[in-house]
């Protein structure tokens, strides 16, 4: 049966050049979409490292000097800061529904768009990483584990005055459990600042698009701007509602007004995350990618179906004399079906070596993830399904059709 | 006449060929359908409409980036500051008009009794952002040179606003309160699109009127402004960077530290579009152009092998008649006119439910298709204007597109038809 198909398609090689042009050309750009879309859903789905449900941004602004409530010789200076931060803190905290509160450095803040980053050294490793400010609470709010240790105790471990914690970094050659009590250099800023490492947690991503990080958390020393403070809160499930923010916002509105500084924002989490995701646009690239795959699907579809409703018109005298010869309808049926499957094979064969081309050149996406014989086999794997599918759905109908005539009907043409 | 001829007969074979017909009319609509969303999307990405009507002849310098002299592997990125706009912008004497603007930020916006108090995107400029855009001014007029000067607490808002706090657009003269600080309106305009990026918001007041802005760090280099110029014509923007770059000069060899990078701004809107590492990198607006170019190439060249695959076998039918007409001294020009007519009118038909569909596309899926990136927090919406849409350009590239379809997909199938010898069209077996 093979060999007959394989034999059908080589005589009418002529009719078949340009529906194998087509399935050739698209067979090569359907597997770099689906190369893509693979790589970004499996991105997609690995940990983030933190955990937002439930969780509130609370942003506090600067009241402007024009404004009738602004109150002159407010207290400035490190310990006001911290006072201030304290006194936010604990009005938070004690709103009905909180579980716990935590003030940070905005690039800190997860989906926040802020970043800083620094050269440090541990050891005699070199690397760069994110850095900033957290208050004791922040780990259990984002439910950021240890890998030594557990939540509660990495907010324990923070107490301690020049702490540091750090996310998992593969380019730091020395294991986690060796970390812990290193010194951490910073380097170019102001001299070598020390801190003392206290802990290692699971590496953290930026969005669900993104690779890990380094990220290093440290205690505040208080210099920082307050405009660069976040403050978190994390609300007990059964208190949760679509209208906890406004609530929030309404009553704490007036308490909130601490020095110069009121309350501007409560945003849920999730809010910012799909804001950030909008501003990346990686989710409509996505939808972009799949809409292309579509296409391409469908205009397979309509040329299998048209060449092969083509070929119902001029080979009706062949199928006659092959139900005169004692051939099935079953068997016809399946004869033209499998000259489709045979055709799409064809031409997807020869786009192997090209598409093994662009992997080797890393021309696809890579940054994400590397390239892998797994990777490529089952990208490969999946275009050759979905093209098999549509050319059976194209050449079904015309396949049925053909297998219909009676043969007397079928030899009269002829 | 002959062609009127050859349409007739064309109307009479789409019929006769139903499923074949649609096959290929589909094709040719998805084809097109999928082209023209591209032009579409963007057109009003890239093209002017009120109020950022002359966006072909504007400059945009969104990302400033300070870095120390003595180590550029140190920087701090942001927009520009107030002090660097006055210094290396204002003085350009190439320009028709520049103005600086911060983004629209999401504020708290009220009456001054409280009763009504919501989110509103308020956008901090100066008196030059005025004369860069067509604002529709419904009442009262924008804040002048002086006000800013001065740091008056004079607000412009848009005509939802004034109908979402007052209850009407005559609200010019009224007072109301944006984060805890009383402006006094002095104009109301027409509601602008969030699509307008550069200049939409609910309300825009004097950036000197708010202490709290962040301006004027790293040795006075950043701040939160974007710089908006207006050139006289496109071709003036060479002359223009070439000021910029010398006044930028002259800026950084007054600073001691640190020094502005702009990498190749002021860009262009389309550079703008392109630009995507900040202020690290040249837009690399080349490239951008080629891809979409190539994307496009290759959507056209798919469907047009299929349609040629199908013109080839029609041609097969239809061999005995061109080799009867080849006989009788038709030339084989004639005939490929005779091919290419016929498959024209299915691609027209073809192309206008593709054009048809691909407005149904960009207005149905305009928070995928148009969007900008910006989540709106006030009451800015995503409205595409009638000139946004239906302009000229657009209907001319959906012409010309069917017309290469056309080609694509007739051309090669005609030529090897016209040119079979007589003989073996007038003996091919069926």
């Amino acid at each position: 049966m093979l060999q007959h198909i394989f034999t059908l398609i080589w005589n009418q090689r002529r009719q078949n050049a340009w529906i194998a042009a087509e399935l050739f050309l698209v067979a090569i750009l359907l597997w770099y979409l689906v190369d893509w879309l693979y790589v970004m859903g499996n991105v997609y789905y690995r940990p983030m490292g933190f955990d937002i449900d439930h969780v509130y941004e609370v942003h506090m602004a600067e009241l402007s000097q024009n404004s009738p409530a602004y109150q002159e010789g407010a207290p400035e200076g490190a310990e006001a800061r911290a006072d201030y931060c304290e006194q936010v803190l604990e009005r938070l905290r004690s709103y009905p529904g909180v579980e716990v509160a935590a003030a940070m450095t905005s690039n800190l803040c997860p989906y926040n768009s802020s970043g800083m980053s620094m050269a440090f050294r541990a050891d005699t490793c070199l690397f760069v990483s994110s850095y900033g400010a957290v208050t004791p609470g922040y780990f259990s709010l984002f439910r950021i584990v240890s890998n030594a240790c557990s939540a509660a105790s990495l907010d324990e471990a923070l107490r301690e005055p020049n702490a540091a914690i750090l996310t998992t970094n593969p380019e730091v050659s020395i294991p986690d459990r060796e970390l812990l009590g290193q010194t951490l250099y910073q380097l170019g800023a102001k001299d070598s600042v020390q801190h003392r490492i206290v802990g290692v947690t699971p590496q953290i991503r930026r969005t669900a698009y993104d690779i890990p990080f380094p990220q290093i958390y440290m205690p505040f020393d208080w210099a920082v701007h307050l405009n660069e403070l976040v403050f978190c809160v994390r609300v007990r499930p059964e208190v949760d509602s679509p209208e906890f923010a406004g609530r929030l916002f309404r009553e704490l509105k007036e308490s909130l007004r601490v020095g110069n500084r009121y309350l501007s924002r409560v945003v849920p989490l999730a809010e910012s995350r799909d804001q950030m995701l909008k501003a990346n646009g990686t989710g409509n690239q996505v939808r972009t990618q799949l809409a292309l795959a579509g296409f391409l699907l469908v205009n397979i579809f309509l040329g299998i179906i048209g060449t092969f409703w083509f070929r119902t018109a001029y080979r009706r005298g062949e199928m006659g004399l092959r139900m005169a010869m004692g051939s099935s309808r079953r068997s016809l049926y399946r004869l033209q079906i499998g000259e489709a499957l045979g055709l799409v094979l064809i031409a997807f064969l020869p786009t192997l070596p090209i598409t093994f081309n662009i992997t080797i050149a890393e021309l696809i996406e890579v940054h994400a993830m590397p390239i892998s014989r797994f990777r490529f086999f089952l990208c490969e794997g999946i275009t050759l399904l979905l093209l098999w599918g549509m050319a059976f759905a194209g050449a079904w109908y015309p396949a049925r059709q053909s297998t219909r005539l009676t043969p007397a009907e079928a030899l009269r043409y002829e | 006449m002959i062609n009127k001829v050859y349409f007739k007969q064309a109307w009479r074979l789409l019929k006769e060929n139903r499923l074949l017909s649609m096959v290929s009319i589909l094709g040719t609509a998805l084809a097109i359908s999928l082209v023209m969303v591209i032009v579409i999307v963007w057109q009003v990405r890239t093209a002017g409409f009120k109020p950022e009507t002359h966006r072909e002849r504007m400059l945009f310098v969104q990302d400033g980036r300070a870095s120390r002299k003595t180590d550029h592997e140190f920087n701090n990125c942001y927009r520009l500051s107030s002090s660097v706009v006055k210094q290396v912008f204002y003085p350009l004497q190439t320009a028709e008009a520049v103005g600086m603007a911060t983004d629209a930020w999401s504020s708290l916006a009220s009456t001054m009794d409280q009763t009504k108090e919501l989110r509103a995107d308020v956008r901090y400029t100066d008196a030059g952002f005025w004369e860069l855009f067509d604002f529709e001014v419904l009442q009262g007029k924008p804040y002048p040179r002086e006000a800013v000067h001065s740091g008056l607490q004079e607000a412009v808002v848009s005509a939802s606003l004034a109908r979402q706090l007052f209850g009407t657009t005559e609200v010019v003269g009224q007072t109301m309160q944006l984060n805890y600080v009383p402006y006094r309106i002095c104009a109301v305009v027409g509601d602008v699109s969030v699509m307008a990026e550069a200049s939409h918001a609910d309300v825009w007041v004097p950036y000197t009127s708010n202490s709290t802005l962040y301006d004027n760090n790293t040795e006075g280099l950043l701040g939160t402004f974007a710089c908006y110029i207006l050139a006289p014509s496109a071709s003036d923007f060479p002359a223009i960077r070439a000021e910029v770059a010398r006044n930028v000069e002259k800026l950084n060899a007054s600073k001691r530290d640190w020094e502005l990078l702009l990498s190749g701004q002021p860009d262009s809107r389309l550079d703008l579009l392109a630009r995507d590492n900040g202020a690290f990198g040249e837009a690399e607006t080349g490239l951008l152009v080629l891809r979409y170019g190539l994307i496009v190439l290759l959507l056209m060249l798919v469907p047009a092998i299929n349609m040629s695959g199908l013109t080839q076998s029609r041609m097969r039918q239809r061999m005995e008649e061109l080799g009867v007409r080849r006989a009788f001294g038709a030339t084989r020009w004639q005939l490929i006119r005779q091919i290419l007519l016929e498959n024209l009118l299915q691609t027209l038909i073809g192309g206008a439910i593709g054009f048809g569909l691909s407005y149904v596309a960009v207005l149905g899926l305009s928070g995928w298709l148009l969007d900008t990136g910006e989540t709106v927090e006030g009451l800015g919406q995503v409205f595409v204007g009638a000139d946004m849409l239906f302009n000229p350009l657009i209907f001319l590239l959906a012409f010309v597109a069917c017309l290469v379809l056309n080609l694509l997909s007739a051309g090669i199938p005609a030529w090897r038809a016209a040119n079979n010898p007589i003989v073996e069209s007038l003996s091919i077996h069926r």
